[in-house]
């Protein structure tokens, strides 16, 4: 449980005020625990509380899904579809209109009674339920324990000393395993309130006292380029949820000369992969025979990297079918290459484009775009930036029957920021007589 | 080696304009790039039309990589690469 592993207070800094997490000091009774017990929970709270709540339910409930912070409509709906779900608990600070479910604030759950010294005796192995980023929109449940998901987490006590930023919702993997991180490390975790604008969250975190952060290569670009990230005194940096390359590697060591850093691979199918410390892009030829800590790696007849976890127990819920093959290598989908003694990250097998951490599939754009009138054909693809890993180009071929066209890019723009997720909405709209075709005549991105 | 800047000033409005971005009413050397309405996506668009006005991305060719804060700083980026542009 994660609640054993806590030797020291735990202390977690945030806007909501800051709290600490020590044995014998639980926010939720005995008594509201009994009633969660074996239970399977959506938690739906700030950052801050979720983080309180996940070490409180650690144990105690069948099964936990965390419900990012600005989960909409669409999300409660559909994990009401897939998930046998029994109850919502809140803190009463997100909105929670829509959830069709019972909802417990927690606060009810919280409040004392007589009998609460005695030990609540059963543990389970709670399930963590952890939704993908979601490339339609209709997220992906998966499962995860936190043995899969802290494998590669360093309990030493030299991570002791380090505050780590949450630049993530909780609720999401790359959040969890921040969280996750400094939980195991009793480090300090800084939650800056989610409704801050991007620079806001920096200075927050350089304010009290960050010195280690998780962020995408693209949000670290966009660190090093704020006036807060001199204010920042980093020891340990970690990089995944994208390709970290050479160039953004070198960049931190730069600003950062004295900082550890560690790119991670990992999904959510997959849970944890392996890190990476060397300072160097992608990983070590030699790890193809050796494996690294417990996961085996290959490269498939399709140049895609494959991966053996011995502690391979994800698997998607709701009907989505098995993550791993029968002899338990699971595809990532992510194409590599060999370079000399590195083996490096190229981009996605399935022609999914990785917009700053998000899976996209060009096709749900062209769908959206193609019902705009005047757009007669559509391709979108991933342009690579300098700046930020890959945008989203759109190359639009007017209808013939459209007089003038001086409009038609800014309409498609506007048209998709109504309907579409920021990250999917096209950075680049260019109007072109003709799309580029293949051999096979299809259209080629 | 005013062109150069010229030219960026006048990608950063047509940017604003096709995004919907409002920028802020006065734009010179000291203004901070995430500050003056650009966002950081308006920004790899700009670095990204830039390139293709200019003919070069000096975020891919630095060898040490720099990320500006202000707008003089970015310019001045430019105007550097722009002279080895010149040169080769």
């Amino acid at each position: 449980m994660l609640k054993a592993q806590i030797s020291e207070p735990f202390s977690v800094i945030s806007d909501i005020g800051p709290h600490t997490i020590a044995d014998g000091c639980e926010p939720i009774t005995l008594q509201g625990l009994q009633q969660l017990k074996e239970k399977c929970i959506a938690l739906h709270c700030h950052p801050a509380n979720l983080v309180k709540y996940v070490i409180e339910l650690d144990g105690v409930a069948d099964s936990v899904l965390l419900v990012p912070y600005d989960a909409c409509e669409a999300f409660s709906r559909r994990v009401e579809e897939k998930l046998n779900l029994d109850l919502v608990l809140t803190d009463g600070i997100v909105n929670i209109e829509h959830w069709k479910i019972d909802v417990t604030d927690l606060g009810e759950l919280s409040k004392s009674s007589a009998d609460d010294h005695s030990e609540l005796a059963a543990e389970y192995e709670t399930q963590w339920l952890l939704a993908t980023s979601g490339t339609t929109g209709t997220p992906k449940i998966v499962a995860h324990t936190i043995e899969s998901l802290t494998r590669t987490t360093s309990k030493g006590t030299k991570s002791e000393h380090l505050s780590w930023g949450l630049l993530y919702d909780p609720a999401r993997f790359a959040g969890f395993q921040v969280v996750l991180q400094a939980i195991l490390a009793n480090a300090k975790l800084i939650v800056p309130s989610p409704d801050l604008d991007f620079e806001s969250k920096i200075e927050y975190l350089a304010a009290n006292a960050c010195n280690a952060l998780s962020a995408t290569p693209s949000l670290w670009r966009k660190i090093l380029m704020g006036k807060a990230a001199g204010q920042l005194n980093l020891k340990q940096i970690t990089l995944g949820g994208e390709i970290a390359d050479q160039r953004i590697i070198n960049s931190l060591v730069k600003q950062f000369p004295d900082a550890e850093i560690t790119h991670i691979f990992a999904s959510t199918e997959a849970g944890v992969g392996f890190s990476v410390k060397d300072k160097k892009a992608g990983f070590p030829v030699s790890w193809l025979e050796s494996g690294i800590r417990g996961v085996k790696l290959k490269i498939s007849s399709q140049e895609t990297l494959c991966l053996q976890n011995t502690h391979v127990n994800q698997t998607y819920l709701g009907g989505d079918g098995s993550i791993a093959d029968a002899e338990g290598w699971i595809d990532t989908g992510d194409l590599v290459e060999i370079e000399n003694d590195r083996v490096l990250f190229k981009g996605r097998l399935n022609g999914a484009i990785n917009i700053g951490g998000n899976k996209v599939i060009p096709e749900d754009i062209e769908s959206e775009i193609l019902g705009i009138p005047g757009v007669f054909q559509v391709a979108v693809r991933a342009k690579s930036s300098s700046i930020a890993g890959s945008l989203v180009e759109a190359l639009v071929v007017p209808d013939p029957a459209l007089g003038d066209t001086s409009s038609l890019a800014k309409n498609i723009k506007q048209h998709c920021k109504k309907a579409l997720p920021s990250f999917k909405v096209p950075a680049f709209v260019r109007l072109v007589d003709e799309l580029p075709m293949g051999m096979a005549g299809k259209i080629k991105r | 080696m005013s062109d150069v800047r010229e030219v960026i000033v006048e990608s950063i409005h047509r940017i604003a304009e096709e995004n919907d971005l409002e920028l802020s009413d006065t734009l010179n050397d000291e203004s901070v790039l995430l500050d003056c309405g650009l966002d950081s996506l308006g920004f790899a668009i700009l670095v990204a039309d830039l390139e293709g006005s200019l003919g070069f991305d000096p975020f891919v060719m630095m060898e040490e990589p720099v990320y500006p804060n202000t707008l003089g700083e970015f310019v001045a980026i430019y105007e550097k690469f722009s002279k080895k542009e010149a040169k080769a």
